[in-house]
């Protein structure tokens, strides 16, 4: 028989209490009722302790610095207790042949019920050449590892929409993940980088609960079922009309809304605002700066991190094509005057050549 | 990548970009095409010194009905102005437009909090829906609207509806809601000139054109 | 600063908005445990609790005679109220965070009793010690 989540916390010395603990404060994170912490532990004692593949590709590996800072669930207790980490090349000791051969086997062994953990885009330029390890360029290792994978989690802005690598004009023909595997569910954690605890915390409800329910961009609602704006604490101030103007007016010491500084916070979805950085320290806004979006596709190329979200995303230059416009519409005005008065012209001549003349119709130009 | 984010970047970049566009030409063309027509050469002697006071004089007066038309209209003139009151309030107090406007001219000035925002668009939303009604049950007024009428109604109807629904997150993700209020925005502005809605602009000069031959000719109007 | 201090502050008390709710579900949880024997647990955290709210729930439900303290992956406070069949349940990581803040509704907090398969293991620990004892008492 496999070997239980539960029998990996005993294995390390951990008693059920310990592994009730973790679930209550996993179901807490994840704002699950406080009886889903039983379901949560009924399900983990009974599952087999999955094997996890993390595979890195077009990446800064923030989003992996990032989960090691998860402190709730951690990633120690994921991976020495929730899961069986078998190949991440950043954390693992082994380098080299041995990383590969151990990856190879570990896959073989798991074949069909791993879960793959996917950071980075994947670039399909010049046939893939662009990241290549081992000799497989990525979108050949991806599609290989997929094939094996019970479900992809996407994590980081990069794997979930392409990030930065796809960002224009994308010198690498980088895509996310999901346009290179379709048939297999995917679970995007976007976030540039995603909060640790939203990484680890899908990666629990994953085992838990199996898939959560997913927005129309592959996120969990859990996490990325409000945007920043509705949750913001600085939202009185918005609908107030108090906003900083500058980074060091009056108003950006008040605390005021950053709206007008740029913040993309009424079309980002993440959790920011209410489970926050750093063990719930702050986050940007709470920082004093505006929301980037990070979390949202194409978060590079949506007209400037300053400029205010109902500006123009354009950089056309305003003053000549407008300023061209009016003069064209002027021309076409002229010309069309011009053509009423030769009518008019014409017209009046006409009748004036039917007045001079005797005629019977003769109040017919008088409307 | 995914189609919502798309529509409202699409509403944000080129839709915004050609509807300026548009309205523009559009202004400038029915302006300029107006003004420059030949108008009958009044022969008579000028009965007061500057008729073109008496232009700008009818520009106000013509604000409000005289005395014998009061008790026949004056009830739907006021539910005409609130409309339009309440439609400046939304279009030039809402700080995602002022936003807008000093992204595209420079120009800025203080915002109104969102509540007043609020109030002033249902009033609006209110008034153009009375306004409706009257239009199609006054016999009059039906026989003498035409598509031009309806449509107009509708395009400035839709941007209102749609931007509240957008701002308490009704019917829809707020981005959705959001590129559907800039789009149906974006088709008023390029419908604008074309349309009995020109007389955003025009008014001013029917108005004073007309002021300044009646003045001419010592008529008050 | 200076402008700071001009600013006279009166903190307007915020209401017990929360606590007078949770209280009543406290009590019909009880009244469920009584007739059925029925657990219940209140995630305190995710709940927006103010200050007073807190206090009014401390004061209405009191200090009660068991405090238990474990250790498993961090300290965890385990206590009774002064309204018995309440417990007052936080967990707190290694680190010292508050990882949550519960209300359990029920005899004994599920995490409290010894589990089968601990017992047994910890029995076997002790048969493997008396044995080493036996074997190096000769």
């Amino acid at each position: 028989m496999d070997e239980t989540i539960l029998d990996a916390f005993r294995q390390n010395g951990l008693s059920r209490r310990a592994f009730l603990k973790f679930c209550a404060a996993t179901a807490s994170l994840l704002a699950l009722p406080p009886a889903a912490a039983a379901a949560m532990a009924e399900k983990l004692a009974s599952t087999p302790r999955p094997t996890v593949i993390y595979l890195s590709y077009q990446e800064c590996t923030g989003c992996l610095e990032s989960m090691t800072r998860s402190f709730s669930p951690t990633i120690e207790h994921l991976m020495f207790n929730s899961i069986s980490l078998a190949f991440n090349d950043t954390l693992q000791a082994a380098a080299g042949e041995a990383a590969e051969a151990a990856r190879k086997e570990a896959m073989r062994k798991a074949w069909g019920k791993y879960i793959l953990i996917v950071d980075g885009a994947v670039p399909m330029g010049a046939g893939g050449a662009y990241c290549v390890a081992a000799g497989q360029s990525a979108v050949d290792d991806l599609r290989h590892a997929a094939q094996g994978a019970a479900a992809i989690i996407a994590v980081g802005t990069c794997a979930a929409f392409g990030g930065v690598p796809y960002a224009a004009p994308n010198p690498t023909g980088a895509v996310p993940v999901s346009e290179v595997i379709r048939d297999r569910p995917i679970i995007n954690v976007s976030g540039c980088p995603p909060i640790p605890e939203v990484m680890t915390g899908v990666v629990v409800y994953y085992l838990s609960f199996g898939m959560p329910a997913l927005d129309r961009q592959g996120r969990p609602l859990t996490f990325y079922g409000n945007t920043i704006h509705d949750r913001c604490y600085r939202r009185p101030f918005y609908d107030e009309g108090r906003f900083a103007h500058t980074f060091d007016d009056e108003g950006a010491r008040n605390g005021w809304c950053l709206y007008e500084l740029g913040c993309k916070g009424p079309v980002t979805y993440n959790a920011c605002a209410t489970l926050k950085w750093n063990q719930g320290t702050s986050f940007p806004i709470q920082s004093g700066h505006g929301c980037l979006g990070c979390s949202e596709p194409d978060f590079w190329d949506k007209g400037g991190f300053y400029r205010p979200l109902p500006a123009a995303t354009g950089h056309w230059p305003r003053g000549e094509v407008l300023g061209g416009a009016a003069l064209g519409g002027t021309v076409v005005g002229v010309g069309a005057a011009a053509l009423a008065r030769s009518r008019q012209q014409a017209a009046a001549a006409k009748s004036a050549k039917e007045v001079s003349s005797p005629s019977p119709k003769e109040d017919s130009h008088e409307h | 990548m995914s189609t919502e984010t798309d529509l409202l970047d699409f509403a944000r970049g080129p839709a915004l970009e050609a509807a300026l566009i548009i309205l523009v030409f559009g202004i400038f063309w029915r302006l300029v095409g107006v003004l420059a027509l030949r108008r009958p050469r009044d022969l008579s002697e000028p009965r007061v010194r500057h008729a073109w006071l008496g232009g700008v004089r009818t520009i106000f007066t013509r604000m409000w009905p005289r005395r014998e038309f009061r008790p026949r209209i004056l009830h739907w003139e006021m539910v005409s102005y609130v409309f339009h009151i309440g439609l400046a309030v939304v279009i030039l107090g809402l700080v995602p437009h002022i936003l807008l406007i000093r992204d595209i001219t420079g120009l800025s000035w203080p915002g109104l909090p969102t509540g007043v925002i609020t109030f002033a668009a249902g009033v609006a939303l209110i008034s153009l829906l009375a306004l409706l009604a009257h239009r199609a049950t006054h016999p009059v007024l039906r026989r003498i609207s035409n598509f031009d009428d309806y449509f107009s109604w509708l395009l400035v109807f839709t941007p209102l509806l749609t931007g509240l629904m957008a701002y308490y997150h009704l019917g829809g993700r707020y981005e959705d809601l959001l590129a559907m209020h800039m789009l149906s925005a974006e088709l008023l502005l390029a419908w604008l000139p074309f349309s009995k809605l020109a007389h955003t602009v025009l008014f001013l000069f029917s108005r004073g054109v007309t002021g300044t031959i009646y003045s001419r000719r010592g008529a008050q109007i | 600063m200076k402008m700071l201090d001009t600013i006279p502050i009166r903190p307007a008390p915020s209401p017990a908005a929360n606590a007078p709710a949770l209280l009543r579900e406290i009590a019909a949880a009880l009244d469920a445990l009584l007739l059925s024997g029925r657990r219940h647990c209140i995630d305190l955290g995710s709940l927006p609790l103010s200050t007073a709210d807190r206090d009014l729930l401390r004061e209405a439900l009191g200090t009660g005679e068991i405090r238990m303290e474990l250790v498993a992956l961090g300290s965890s406070r385990i206590e009774e109220t002064g309204v018995p069949g309440v417990w007052w349940v936080r967990h707190s990581s290694e680190d010292g965070i508050l990882l949550t803040e519960s209300l359990e509704i029920c005899h004994v907090p599920e995490i409290v009793p010894a589990d089968t398969t601990d017992i047994a293991n910890g029995l076997q620990r002790l048969r493997q010690a008396l044995a080493l004892r036996e074997s190096g008492g000769h």
